[in-house]
């Protein structure tokens, strides 16, 4: 597990792409993968053993910081999703980010208050209860104002944070989250895994046996709020980790980054061995933690 | 933003801009500064207890600390601080969507989205004509506020309420600050950016408050900023001026002497 991070080279922008894509590290081997998978569900079982029946679990990246209980380990679904200003500022930027890379907008203010609007006018269509649309449409020009104040800010966070045509490819911006499903047995509980980037694109690495023909694998990156924790390199692997064994004939991904705008510190790791490993460790962790909580 | 230049807001708006010419870069500067404030910081923050960590300081603990006052003293809330943090929403209301209605019911539907805390309870227990003089009060200065700020061009890539943080000594200790608006692309060959609080009225701290949070600015974007300022909302008018180095050198100096008064045990009676 090779880690990057960086911290004065300007312009951060060119950097931080430049250690995205290139020296992409060679793909974990299918067997390798398999070896993964049957770890993860072998521990898994072993851990579904002491689960109470009932209890279904969902777990993102969120929970696999290593909290315990008596610190204020959130409660699965304690009180319901509510959205908040806050909460609306990643589900605003990211298409705003995908317009601008489309060129539909220029800048990502203009492009946030475009979306703003969309969702205004799906609201009036009738979006579903509970989305993002119809909290938007029913909430007080100042409460929308600083939502889209918070997503301006963060969508130009991500539009800055790297150099888009030295990716070599147009990336996908805000792709819908990847769950990996365990079903339990008959008698315990279901677990599912979410994996979750804001940004996903091919990298082309030149292929061991065929010079000619680059094999493609993918990149995942996102931006993340606060500060880096010493779980944020399983956080960021666990996207990663879910899109291999979601689909394990797709190019895997290769290489993971995140960027913490409000420190300046990015991480990127090559997906190894390493890497999926302690990711596996760390979802067992959480499963067992959150089987006692249940 | 949908907003008429008129001859006041293009004075803010030039005001930001500053001169065209491009500033110096040091490319060298934040990480020294950075190397500076960990090395002035480490020993004072290894004798940080555990019960401690992180110490979060900010530009008010900051100025307790080198005031020689306790800094853990729990703000209290004024009328003046009311005004200003219900100024400082209207202000973000209007920069982001150009306009605001009722001041009073906007600024506190906004305050509410954006940071509950303590101010509701507060503005609850106003008794009826504390209340109306605060709203007049307000309205005054949404009025200011209004005619003075301008519509700020999206290519200037404006983020308002960005909050940086700097940890510090393996995360010990955490510089924090919230920049009101920051303006410009990541720096690459010049300075670039425009760091800007917003005030209700001028005061003694502000300029210290400010060095601050172009340090923080510097440490985070890995360059100075071009320039930084304070708006105030009440006069609607705009203090900037370019971030020389040396400023930045004794902030340095100012958070170090303050986070080893921070650091250091209680005294005790």
């Amino acid at each position: 597990m090779r880690c990057t991070a960086y911290t004065t080279q300007l312009p951060r922008p060119a950097r931080l792409s430049d250690v995205m894509t290139t020296a992409t590290p060679p793909p974990v081997s299918p067997e390798d993968w398999h070896a993964v998978s049957r770890r993860l569900t072998d521990g898994l079982r072993y851990v579904d053993a002491g689960m109470r029946p009932g209890a279904p679990i969902r777990l993102g990246a969120f929970d696999l910081r290593a909290v315990t209980p008596s610190t204020g380990f959130p409660a699965q679904g304690a009180g319901g999703f509510r959205w908040t200003a806050r909460r609306a500022r990643r589900a605003l930027s990211l298409p705003a980010v995908r317009a601008c890379l489309t060129h539909d907008a220029l800048h990502p203010a203009v492009a946030v208050a475009a979306e703003e609007r969309r969702l205004k006018a799906r609201a009036l269509a009738g979006a579903p209860a509970g989305s993002l649309a119809r909290w938007l449409a029913r909430c007080d020009a100042p409460t929308r104002a600083v939502a889209r104040a918070e997503a301006t800010c963060w969508a130009t966070h991500l539009w800055q944070a790297l150099d888009w045509r030295a990716l070599g490819t147009v990336p996908a911006v805000g792709e819908p989250d990847q769950w990996w499903d365990w079903p339990g047995s008959s008698a315990n509980a279901p677990l599912a895994l979410r994996g979750r980037a804001d940004l996903r694109w091919h990298l082309e690495r030149s292929a061991p046996g065929d010079a000619q023909a680059p094999a493609t694998a993918v990149a995942l990156f996102s931006l993340l709020g606060g500060l880096p924790r010493p779980t944020s390199d399983v956080e960021l692997g666990l996207a990663a980790l879910v899109g291999g064994l979601l689909q394990p004939d797709a190019p895997p991904a290769m290489r993971v980054g995140g960027l913490w705008p409000s420190c300046g510190r990015a991480v990127v790791l090559d997906v190894d061995l390493t890497l999926l490993h302690a990711v596996v460790d760390a979802v067992l962790g959480a499963t067992a933690r959150a089987s006692q909580r249940a | 933003v949908n907003r008429p230049l008129t001859a006041r807001r293009r004075q803010v708006l030039a005001a930001l801009r500053g001169e065209t010419n491009r500033l110096p870069l040091d490319p060298s500067l934040a990480g020294g500064l950075r190397e500076w404030l960990e090395d002035g910081i480490w020993e004072a923050a290894t004798r940080l207890p555990a019960d401690r960590r992180p110490l979060v300081v900010h530009a008010g603990t900051l100025r307790a600390a080198l005031g020689d006052s306790s800094p853990l003293t729990p703000v209290e809330w004024t009328a003046g601080r009311a005004l200003g943090v219900l100024g400082g929403a209207l202000w973000r209301q209007i920069c982001v969507t150009g306009r605001v209605g009722d001041p009073w019911a906007d600024s506190c539907s906004a305050v509410r989205a954006h940071a509950p805390g303590g101010l509701g309870t507060f503005l609850c227990s106003l008794q009826v004509d504390r209340r109306t003089e605060l709203q007049a009060r307000l309205r005054a200065d949404a009025r200011a506020l209004d005619a003075a700020w301008p519509p700020i061009p999206a290519h200037w890539h404006p983020r308002t309420s960005d909050r940086v943080y700097v940890p510090l000594a393996g995360g010990a200790v955490v510089l924090a600050a919230t920049l009101d608006l920051v303006l410009g692309a990541p720096p690459a060959g010049a300075r670039s950016t425009c760091v800007l609080q917003v005030r209700r009225t001028p005061g003694p701290v502000h300029r210290a408050d400010l060095r601050f949070k172009a340090l923080l600015e510097t440490i985070r974007s890995g360059a100075p900023p071009r320039r930084a300022g304070t708006f105030y909302t009440a006069r609607g008018d705009v203090e900037v001026a370019d971030v020389d180095d040396a400023t930045l050198a004794e902030t340095v100096q100012q958070v170090i002497a303050a986070v080893t008064r921070l650091c250091a045990p209680p005294r005790t009676p």
